[in-house]
Order: C-alpha cells, then structure tokens, then sequence
C-alpha cells in the first residue's frame, strides 16, 4: 500500500513559534519577503496599536495575498484607528484596495457610524461605496442614516443605492422619506420602480 | 413571556428547568466564538441551550451562571472540549459529493505528480476529518482510481477539533447507512464485517491515516502544518463568521505548497470568502488552487 503515515507531528515553524514584539513585526511588514510580510500581518492582529502602520503598508503593498492578509488583520483588530486609516482608500483609484477597504469597513459598525459625516462629505463614488457600507453595517442607525441620505443628497445614483439599501434593513420609519424622494426626483422611472420595489419588500417584513 | 421560556417552532416551552436568558445565551455565544471561531445565530439557539443544560446537569450545575464559570475558569479546559464536542456538526457519510474524489484522482493528483519526482511525498489533509469517512474515502479512492499511486509516498491526515470523533475516526467501525455510497468491491476489500450490520476498516488502512486534533481557528496550531498539496475543507467554513473564514483561509493558504488545491463543500464559494486563491474547473468539480507564484 502506497499510503505512508507521517510518525511524528510536525515542529511548530520557528518564525510563528516565537512570539514577536510589535516592533520585530513592523519590520517584518516592510521585508522583501512576501511570506514574511502576511506572517507579521497575521500576528499583528494581536496588536490593535499597529492598525495604523497596517493601513500604511496596505497602500503601499503590491501583493494580494499580503493586502489580505493585512486587511484580515485590520478586520481582526476593528477599532476606530483601524477604520479611520481605511476610510481614505475609498478614494483609491485601484479598485483591489478601494474593494478590500470597502469589504473591512462593513465589519466595523461602530467605528464607521463615528465617521458618516466624513463619509458623505466626499465625491458621488465615496458616497455610493459609503451606502454600500451602511447598508451591510450591522448597526442600530443604518437605517436611519440612509434615510437622511435620501432625504438630502443631492445625486440620484446615491439616492438610489440608498434605497436599495433600506428595501433590505429599513422598516416602516423608511415609507415617508422613500415617498418624498420621488417628489424630488420625479422624472426619474427607474428610481420610481426601485422605490416602489423598497417600499413593498418594507410591507412585507 | 419570561425571557427564559424560549418557545419553539412548535409553541412549546423549551428547557424550563434550566433557563438560560437571552443575555446569558449571548454572552455563551460570545465566549464560544472567541474560542471556536464558531458563531451561532439566533436560530441556533435551542440546539445550543439543550447543549448547554446537558452539560451544566452532568457538572451538577444548577444555574447557567454557575456553569458559565466553570467552563471559563483555567481548571475546566476538558469541559470546554466537551462542549466543543457536542455543539460541533458531524454528519458525514462514505463518498459523500464523489465527483470531487473523481476530480482529485482524475486531475488534481496527476497536475501534483508532475511537479514531483518518483518516491516524493503527496499530502492530503482532510479539515475536518469528522468520523473518518472522508479521509478513508480520500484513500480508498487514490489507491483504486489512481494509476500513479505506486510511484509516490502519500501521506492522508484527517484532522478534527472534536477528539470524541477523532476516536471514533481511528476505530474506523461504520454502520450500513455510511457505507450505501461504497463500492462492493471496495467493500470487500477494505472493510471487515462485524456483528450488528456494522464494518470496521482494516487494519492497514486505519494505521495509515494520522488522525489528529486541530483547531483551525487556532493560527499556532495551523502554522504546524505546511506543504500539504490537497486540502479538502468541506462544509466547515459555513459556520464561521467572515472574519474566522478568512482566517481560516488564510491559515489554510499557508500551509499548502505553491501549486496546491483545496476542495470546499460544493454550496461554498472561495470567492465570496478571499481572493487568495484561484478557482479551476477540473471535471465536475471546481477547485480553488494557491498560485504557483504568490500574488
């Protein structure tokens, strides 16, 4: 029989057997080494006072497997620091990092409901990725935050993505705010069709 | 309603001799979570507080209070295992989703010889191994269906977090129902009957197989564990929150080879967990290989 069975357990591997200061890891992130950048990405997690140097080596990081690794870690660690070092790359021009900060900051509900106002001062693209968060953010005011979206914003493409985002988490606090927003738009079928869509799944429960 | 008479589908009072409030059964999700990585929603809630009393009463706990300390404080890590047993799924059956050991056989292992020279290792990991049925059939298939098998060393690991089924894994004893996917032939040659409709693997292939436990939540534990070419990972990681699963994946990308493939469960999908890994289409299967180059 060709099948052989190992006889002993593997040694732990010496570089994830130690345990690193914070200062070893920071180094390690700038290594030429890519394995060595997602080991000290991983163990950081352990560091919530390294999210900011995370955020740093994320901008510059040319490798995917290393940038998940770090947003992993970021994830992990999901404190405001975290999440205010993410919040610029929603303005990035490469859409990996634009995409993996986007994906981290839905899981950070706290930190981004402190950083909304941030959030919608920025460009009609920040905004909609901004409304794709709140509407993947497990927070008590989502709803009502999207709700003020539509109730002032002044792009529809926004507008639109936030009702799409309520039809799945607002309640019937969202029927009068969706009404009004096809009084201000009101040329406009297919938010008429979007809203109509929201305000019958929000009937439904 | 009290907030400890959680009723069920059925109207019924569930547990009211043991109440266990809607806090107190968050904060036990909580404490699992961070020790499992695995979260339960609130759908889960009976098959966790049935769990949870079971064990509070085999302890002679008489409050969930008091049996949440015990559980937390340093003296008690067997009871956590035995938790952990009892609140891990472990439903499994020979050959279960056969087109992927036909994959594995048809194309994945010929792409691995490939890259390796006669006499080199070939591993194969089955996370988690659960009672054994998977890792067998990983070697029941390789040793039939692969024409190359004689020409390599292959090492099969099965791996678990739950020792109960670990044990069971090792004693390799199967009922009729675990066995309706096995071939006659296979049957004959690789089981042994015993009384009561029940077959035992034979000896020689029990001992071939290093069964071991393993948290995969657990990065230490997984940083072990490199150079495996095939990971099979099937159905786990639907229990895990995003962040655990990508953890996970992480851990698991690190320990196969460059070139390596990993099989999820077929309702899984690697590209809603992490971009890590490429998906291939081998067969009726599609499997998700770490990049010969690391992006």
């Amino acid at each position: 029989m060709p099948l052989i069975k190992r006889t002993a357990a593997p040694a732990a591997q010496p570089a994830n057997d130690a345990r690193s200061s914070v200062e070893e890891l920071l180094i390690d992130l700038k290594s030429i080494d890519p394995s060595l950048r997602r080991g000290a990405a991983h163990k950081l997690t352990d560091y919530p006072q390294a999210a900011a140097e995370l955020c740093g080596a994320l901008v510059i990081e040319p490798r995917e497997s290393v940038r998940e690794s770090i947003l992993t870690a970021l994830i992990r660690i999901g404190t405001k620091p975290a999440a205010e070092g993410l919040l610029p790359l929603l303005n990035s021009e490469d859409p990996g990092l634009r995409n993996g900060a986007i994906e981290a900051l839905k899981t950070m509900p706290d930190a981004v409901a402190e950083h909304v106002d941030d959030i919608f001062a920025g460009s009609s693209d920040v905004r909609i990725f901004g409304v794709e968060i709140l509407g993947a953010l497990a927070h008590p005011d989502s709803p009502r935050l999207l709700m003020r979206i539509i109730a002032e914003d002044r792009e529809l493409n926004v507008c639109a993505a936030a009702v799409e985002a309520l039809a799945e988490c607002g309640d019937g606090a969202a029927v009068a705010p969706l009404t009004a927003l096809l009084e201000r738009f009101p040329d406009e079928p297919f938010l008429e069709f979007s809203v109509r869509a929201a305000l019958a799944r929000i009937a439904n429960g | 309603m009290a907030d400890n008479a959680v009723t069920n589908v059925f109207g019924a009072q569930n547990l009211p001799d043991f109440p266990i409030t809607t806090e107190e059964y968050i904060r036990f999700r909580d404490f699992f979570y961070a020790k499992t990585g695995v979260q339960f929603s609130e759908t889960k809630r009976y098959f966790v507080d049935k769990r949870v009393a079971e064990r509070a009463r085999a302890n002679d706990c008489d409050t969930f209070r008091q049996y949440f300390m015990f559980v937390r404080s340093a003296g008690s890590a067997g009871e956590l295992q035995q938790l952990i047993n009892l609140l891990t799924v472990n439903e499994t059956y020979f050959f279960r989703e056969n087109y992927q050991l036909e994959s594995l056989v048809r194309f994945v292992l010929p792409e691995i010889a490939a890259r390796k020279r006669p006499g080199d290792t070939i591993r194969i990991w089955s996370l988690p191994c659960s009672t054994g049925e998977e890792p067998y059939s990983i070697a029941i298939s390789v040793l039939d269906s692969w024409p190359q098998s004689d020409q390599f060393a292959i090492e099969i690991l099965g791996s678990d977090v739950d020792t109960r089924v670990l044990a069971d894994a090792k004693a390799g004893i199967y009922g009729e129902r675990s066995l309706q996917n096995v071939p006659p032939a296979a049957r004959a040659r690789y089981f042994t009957r015993r009384p009561e409709n029940e077959y035992q693997i034979i000896s020689e292939l029990r001992e071939s197989i290093d069964f071991f436990r393993l948290n995969i939540s657990s990065k230490f534990e997984m940083s072990r564990h490199r150079n495996i070419d095939v990971v099979f990972c099937r159905n786990l990681l639907i229990y895990f929150d995003d962040v655990s699963r990508r953890e996970a994946v992480e851990s698991i990308f690190e320990s196969l080879v460059p070139g390596g493939f990993i099989f999820l469960g077929h309702s899984e999908s690697m590209s809603r967990m992490s971009s890590l890994f490429s998906p291939r289409r081998l067969g009726d299967s599609t499997v998700y290989q770490r990049p010969l180059e690391v992006r």
